[in-house]
């Protein structure tokens, strides 16, 4: 058998999939959260990257291990290792192209696409498990309304609260600057305990030969998913970070950006304990736009938020046709 | 560990609701501009939230 490393091709192969993957939640998902606090500037783009880098490594050491609940979300019961690591390249390549024209789209609904794009030519559409697909679609409904809603009316409580009482706003724009700073960093250990099985979740099921009920996952195999999700937002993180911080709604300020961020953070809670699926990059542009919102109509770019919809929408049929073409020529070839 | 995740989480969120608030209801004093530095809130908020990161961690880790 061919080793590289001493690690086998396909597990190889796997490996440098996997920090590709990682690369891509770097450069899209953690520049959402990071995004307000930038724009703000609470932060600069290299202490963001600083931080970022630094929790998402913690969040994915210490609570990034439960990875057979993550990986495309059981879309697909039975995985072989090849079918992996064909979702996991067709899922990134999607996420690249979304980062390179600065879109902000959910690297886990990708990589349901590119499972499910994997699952109808592997296993066919019986292997399936459609509940799956229909939380997705809850998901683009239910993330972006109630991030709107909660964004909206966290950000008039704080300007009833404080931006009306005080004559001096700009000292309370400082003053929230470092809670902004908190919620980002909280944000960045969530994104990393959550998201970096995206990226290493194919990687141990590759490893292990098969899909398994219990797979385990050893720590510098987590600490090289986070090694991956710092390299991607230091690379190309600007480019959604600009979008989301910038583009959706002007002049982002300290106490505008730290009511996105909580909001984003309480509606993924309050979704998950429901029961509800959410989207924490949904959650985060929806948020952003309540924020917004709060400001009044015109305040709000719908011309962007409508491109980042469409964005949202072709996710998956797009990754699902990625990783069916991957497979069928790997079908071709061997 | 989802559950472990959803408690940090719960107390995540209490604990910034409760800095926000005080932070809120600081602001019009004099005192606040006298350590308001930026670098300075900026560092130590960063550190607080490992200390408290930590914590949560050890306590449902």
């Amino acid at each position: 058998m061919i080793t590289v490393l001493g690690f086998s091709l396909l597990a190889f192969a796997g490996l440098l999939a996997g920090f590709y993957m990682a690369w891509n939640i770097g450069a899209n998902d953690t520049a959402n959260e990071m995004a307000t606090s930038v724009a703000s500037g609470a932060l600069t783009l290299r202490q963001a990257v600083a931080i970022s880098a630094t929790f998402n490594a913690l969040g994915a050491v210490f609570m990034g291990a439960r990875v057979v609940s993550t990986i495309g979300k059981g879309i697909v019961p039975q995985v072989e290792p090849i079918g992996a690591l064909c979702a996991v390249i067709a899922a990134s390549v999607f996420v690249t192209l979304a980062t390179w024209k600065n879109m902000p789209v959910s690297t886990s609904h990708s990589i349901v696409g590119a499972m499910l794009g994997y699952g109808l030519v592997g296993v066919g559409i019986a292997g399936i498990n459609w509940f799956v697909m229909a939380n997705v679609i809850l998901a683009w409904v239910l993330s972006p309304l109630a991030g709107i809603a909660m964004g909206f009316f966290v950000f008039k409580f704080i300007r009833g609260l404080v931006l009306e009482r005080i004559e001096d706003v700009s000292k309370a724009e400082r003053g929230y600057t470092p809670l902004q700073i908190m919620s980002a960093s909280y944000e960045a250990f969530a994104t990393g305990s959550n998201d970096v099985a995206n990226a290493i979740a194919p990687v141990a099921v590759i490893m292990a030969g098969g899909f398994a009920s219990e797979l385990k996952v050893p720590i510098w195999l987590l600490a090289f998913g986070g090694i991956g999700i710092a390299v991607g937002t230091l690379m190309w993180g600007y480019k959604v970070m600009e979008t989301i911080g910038k583009r959706i709604t002007g002049d982002i300020t300290p106490t505008r950006g730290f009511a996105a961020e909580y909001s984003a953070a309480t509606v993924v809670l309050v979704c998950s304990y429901l029961g509800m699926p959410v989207s924490t990059t949904h959650a985060s542009v929806g948020t952003v736009t309540g924020v917004g919102f709060a400001g009044g109509l015109s305040a709000v770019n719908l011309r962007i938020v409508g491109r980042i919809i469409a964005y949202w929408l072709l996710t998956v049929p797009i990754a699902a046709l990625f990783a069916m073409a991957l497979f069928k020529l790997y079908m071709v070839m061997i | 560990m989802k559950e472990t995740m959803a408690m940090i989480t719960i107390c995540w969120i209490s604990w910034i609701s409760i800095a926000a608030l005080a932070t809120s209801l600081m602001l019009p004093s004099k005192r606040f501009s006298q350590w308001s530095n930026r670098r300075i809130m900026g560092t130590s908020s960063v550190i607080a939230t490992l200390v408290v990161l930590i914590i949560l961690f050890i306590l449902w880790g």
